[in-house]
């Protein structure tokens, strides 16, 4: 009985790991522009198409996949900020306004995905990534898609903190973070940080969409189905806090997986309810702790105070 | 090809009569008050789904015909042809399905506005709601003592479908929805009537002090709190009422219909017709329904004249060109079509005199 | 000055931000009618005391009473019941509405204020044309004309100081605290400021604590000052006696020197 747990709980670790990829983005972008940009999702669905399109050429390639991915993901999130965001964030327009346009965002590309596959027979597919079984754990059959995704989901947590703590540019981005008017006028050059950071953080979402293809069908929704898990994710990370996104990511994935088989097995809840976990999860923790459950809770009540500021 | 006028006529009148209703509740929500919800659909799902199941026991219960689940075929016609045969009753209880989702409608938005209401910063009560949202549909669609699950509840039919048995004569395929898209903007022009008294009042000024600055209106005695709970609950009440005269004219209750999506619509009504404004909000359904009901004859156009079309294009294509307008107008002109206009009370008058003299 | 007991009293009361005491054991009694005032460097404390008496702030320590009562850590609207209204330095208005929506907004009792009976209009109706004559009245004693219709963003800062003031007296309180009410004024409409503040102490009795920097102000116009310097109550007294005082004239020069 107790194998099947255990099994549950190194799938959990994947869809962990997949969560930390395809949110850190998200905390990058709450961190450093003070968006909450609920089209992000959308960068998971479009780097699914851009690995699966690159896997038909090139079967199993994971390196380039990803690498295709994060740089079409990249050119469409700097095309984003361009076009909207930046516009929006200097006229300084409050949060409801911020997150609207961010829908709208999201639902443009969205259909415009839905266009782009249904005129190339792509409404609903899947990369060309052999899955290899490695090892057997109890009931679950750790596959190489597995190892690739803890290994990127500690990779990238550790080259991102790398980078925003030791290099300049990094140190410049959090500066931003802290507060985007004194880092202004203290020469950080502004529109090119933050255009590096929406490279980072679209790039990543295209990565994490990629790693999600080898165990979801690619479908122009497939970024939207987990819109709110990954909002989930931030607010469990107090929307700031990197630590707090891998804290959150792997206790999403954990809810998410193995929560939800205890209460299947145990009283019987269908599987077809396990979006209601995290959704719990996020009002239980707007409700009770929304500065989140991670350690830099200072940097996440001045956003929240900041959001709260930019009301008129 | 044969193009239905009437029956074009009849559905953009229906949809546009509820986009009206939905747009003012959100615009009292928001625009007024400062309450942003992006929740809307849920409460118009709701709304739908209780009018429906009352309807849906209601009808074999008070014909004293056999019951049984609602979500089965024979059930179904059994419905439509009680329905059919019993014009008082088909009709009363269309009126209290209506009263039961208004109230459900009004009941949820008050439990809603609890904990929205707890939290420390604001948005964290749209996301609250948004997430609410979501959860209803998944329990909605998975959980069939709540609606019949994925496929939805059938066979709510239109109140005045009577009139086929009763007074055949004047009966046509088109008869029972025109009349019900006349009582849809019937509801609609009440609506607006009654919003317009609300935000021309005392009251009207208190939601606008309590959108603008909630410390402000604290230290001048205004109930910052309470006057939230009521325009949620009014918003919801208004959401539901709209969902339960939707449910009428579709015939059957599906949560595909009432997705984020269509919150998002509404928001997008709301902001292009005029920030707090009524007229606005009739302005912002106006031009949403024209995209909403073009889009749908340019696709049937589309595959008459190119049947290897696909029709879902044209739908895609309608929710790229909703994105694009709402995004253009917060760029351009965030306020709207309308502009906010002041609060029309007998004040209004005095102070819009020309100073004749001292007033001393 | 009736020598009643105080209408206003606050006992050692300290308000501490991130390690700074803002407010640092400050004591005083202020009696009823009489019109105070208010001074120190910046940075002294005073908009914080005012933030304090008006509810906006608790205090970590010590009791503020109001007619007696302890109103320390009342919920701001119950203090605006009890009679207490301010302004505040940077005017605060409802900048979404217009000038004479922001001021109807002050009359208390207005009956239309609930969505029941805003719908029943033959309820208020008359109250809403009784108010709004009588602040059209004060509107045009403070000499904004012109400008009622236009939304209060739409408005000069000078502008908008009186329209604040209008609607602090409009509210018709016991105690008014008014934050630097002729900071950026014209010297004539300053005047008129105080035309219209003794012009309601003499009709309604009400007690003015004005934070003031202008010194032909306070001594022509204000019965006793209290000094402010770092938190502290430094001196207090008539306005005569205060400006002469060493101990102020080093707190202000030793802030600029």
């Amino acid at each position: 009985m107790l194998s099947w747990l255990l099994g549950s709980v190194f799938i959990s670790l994947f869809t962990g790991s997949v969560y930390v990829v395809a949110s850190l983005g998200l905390t990058l972008t709450l961190a450093v522009v003070k968006l909450p940009n609920f089209a992000h999702a959308e960068f998971l669905t479009i780097g699914a198409y851009a690995g699966a399109v690159v896997s038909f050429l090139f079967p199993g390639n994971f390196a380039l996949m990803s690498t295709a991915a994060f740089l079409l993901c990249a050119f469409i999130a700097l095309i984003i900020n361009t076009v909207v965001y930046s516009k929006l964030i200097s006229k300084r327009v409050t949060i409801y306004i911020l997150v609207l346009a961010s829908f709208a965002v999201a639902q443009f590309v969205r259909y415009g995905v839905f266009v782009i596959a249904s005129l190339t027979g792509l409404l609903s597919t899947a990369p060309d990534f052999p899955l290899t079984v490695i090892a057997n754990v109890y009931t679950a059959q750790l596959t190489n898609a597995y190892l690739i995704a803890l290994v990127l989901s500690i990779g990238v947590s550790v080259i991102l903190a790398l980078f925003l703590n030791y290099t300049g540019t990094g140190r410049s981005m959090r500066a931003i973070s802290d507060n985007s008017d004194l880092a202004r006028v203290s020469g950080v050059k502004y529109t090119r940080v933050v255009n590096l950071m929406w490279i980072i953080a679209g790039g990543l979402g295209g990565v994490g969409g990629v790693i999600l293809s080898t165990y979801t069908t690619v479908t122009p929704v497939m970024g939207f189905n987990l819109l709110l898990e990954i909002f989930a994710v931030v607010i469990i990370a107090g929307l700031t806090s990197f630590i707090g996104t891998i804290v959150g990511g792997y206790l999403v994935g954990f809810v998410e997986g193995t929560v939800m088989a205890v209460l299947n097995h145990y009283f019987g809840l269908a599987y077809t309810y396990q979006p209601l976990l995290p959704f719990a999860l996020i009002i239980i923790m707007l409700l009770f702790k929304p500065t989140g459950l991670a350690p830099n809770v200072a940097l996440g009540a001045k956003l929240a105070k900041k959001l709260a500021g930019r009301k008129k | 090809m044969g193009f239905d006028l009437i029956g074009f006529a009849v559905s953009f009148l229906s949809v546009y009569a509820l986009y009206a209703i939905l747009a003012i509740s959100l615009n009292l929500e928001y625009g007024f008050a400062g309450q942003p919800n992006f929740g809307q659909a849920m409460f118009y799902g709701l709304g739908a789904f209780v009018a429906g199941i009352a309807t849906s026991y209601l009808l074999p219960a008070m014909t004293g015909a056999p019951a049984g689940s609602i979500c089965s075929i024979p059930m179904l016609i059994e419905r439509e042809n009680l329905a059919v045969a019993n014009p008082a009753l088909s009709m009363g209880i269309w009126g209290i399905s209506l009263a039961i989702a208004t109230l459900s409608g009004a009941t949820v938005g008050l439990l809603a506005s609890y904990p929205a209401l707890r939290v420390k910063e604001e948005w964290f009560l749209s996301m609250i709601l948004l997430v609410a949202a979501q959860m209803f549909v998944i329990i909605v669609r998975n959980t069939p003592q709540f609606g019949c699950g994925f496929n939805g509840l059938p066979g709510i039919t239109n109140p005045f479908t009577w009139l086929s048995v009763h007074v055949p004569a004047i009966f046509s395929a088109d008869t029972a929805p025109a009349l019900y898209s006349l009582v849809l903007v019937a509801f609609a022009y009440v609506t607006y009537k009654v919003a317009q008294r609300l935000v021309n009042s005392p009251y009207g000024r208190l939601l606008k002090s309590v959108r603008d600055d909630p410390t402000l209106a604290e230290a001048l005695g205004k109930n910052v709190h309470e006057t939230r709970k009521q325009i949620m609950v009014i918003g919801s009440a208004l959401a539901g009422l709209a969902g339960a005269l939707y449910v009428y004219y579709i015939g059957v209750a599906s949560t595909e219909d009432y997705t984020s999506t269509l919150t998002f619509t509404i928001w997008v009504m709301m902001i292009l017709g005029g920030y707090a404004n009524n007229k606005g909000a009739l302005v912002g359904a106006f031009l949403i329904t024209l995209l909403d009901r073009g889009s749908l004859i340019l696709g049937i156009t589309l595959q008459y004249y190119l049947p290897s079309f696909n029709g879902s294009l044209v739908n895609y294509g309608r929710y790229m060109v909703e994105s694009v307008i709402l995004l253009l107008l917060i760029i351009y002109r965030p306020r709207g079509l309308r502009r906010e206009e002041p609060v029309r009370t007998p004040a209004y008058g005095v102070f819009s005199q020309e100073k004749r003299g001292e007033a001393k | 000055m009736s020598s009643r007991s105080p209408i206003l009293e606050l006992k050692g009361i300290r308000k501490k931000f991130g390690g700074v005491n803002a407010v640092d054991g400050v004591s005083l009694d202020i009696r009823q009618g009489g019109v105070y005032g208010l001074i120190g460097p910046n940075g002294s404390g005073k908009s914080t005391l005012f933030n304090l008496v008006s509810g906006l702030l608790q205090p970590d320590a010590g009791e503020i009473r109001f007619e007696g009562r302890r109103i320390d850590g009342l919920p701001i609207r119950k203090i605006f019941e009890l009679g207490i209204s301010r302004s505040f330095q940077i005017p605060r208005l409802f900048f979404g509405m217009t000038v004479f929506d922001n001021l109807m907004c002050a009359p208390k009792g207005q009956t239309g204020e609930s969505p029941i009976s805003a719908l029943r209009s033959e309820k208020w109706h008359v109250q809403e044309q009784v108010f709004a004559r009588s602040m059209r009245a004060l509107l045009d004693e403070l000499e904004i004309s012109g400008v009622y219709l236009n939304p209060a963003s739409e408005i000069s800062g000078g502008q908008m100081k009186l329209l604040q003031l209008a609607i602090a007296l409009a509210t018709e309180p016991k105690l008014l605290l008014l934050d630097e009410p002729t900071a950026g004024v014209a010297p004539r409409i300053a005047q008129d400021i105080f035309l219209a503040i003794e012009e309601q102490r003499r009709r309604t009795g009400t007690t003015f604590f004005i934070i003031e920097h202008r010194l032909d102000i306070l001594l022509e116009k204000v019965d006793h000052v209290f000094v402010m310097h770092q938190g502290k109550l430094i001196s207090e007294g008539r306005p005569e006696q205060v400006t002469q005082d060493k101990r102020v004239i080093e707190a202000y020069l030793g802030i600029s020197g």
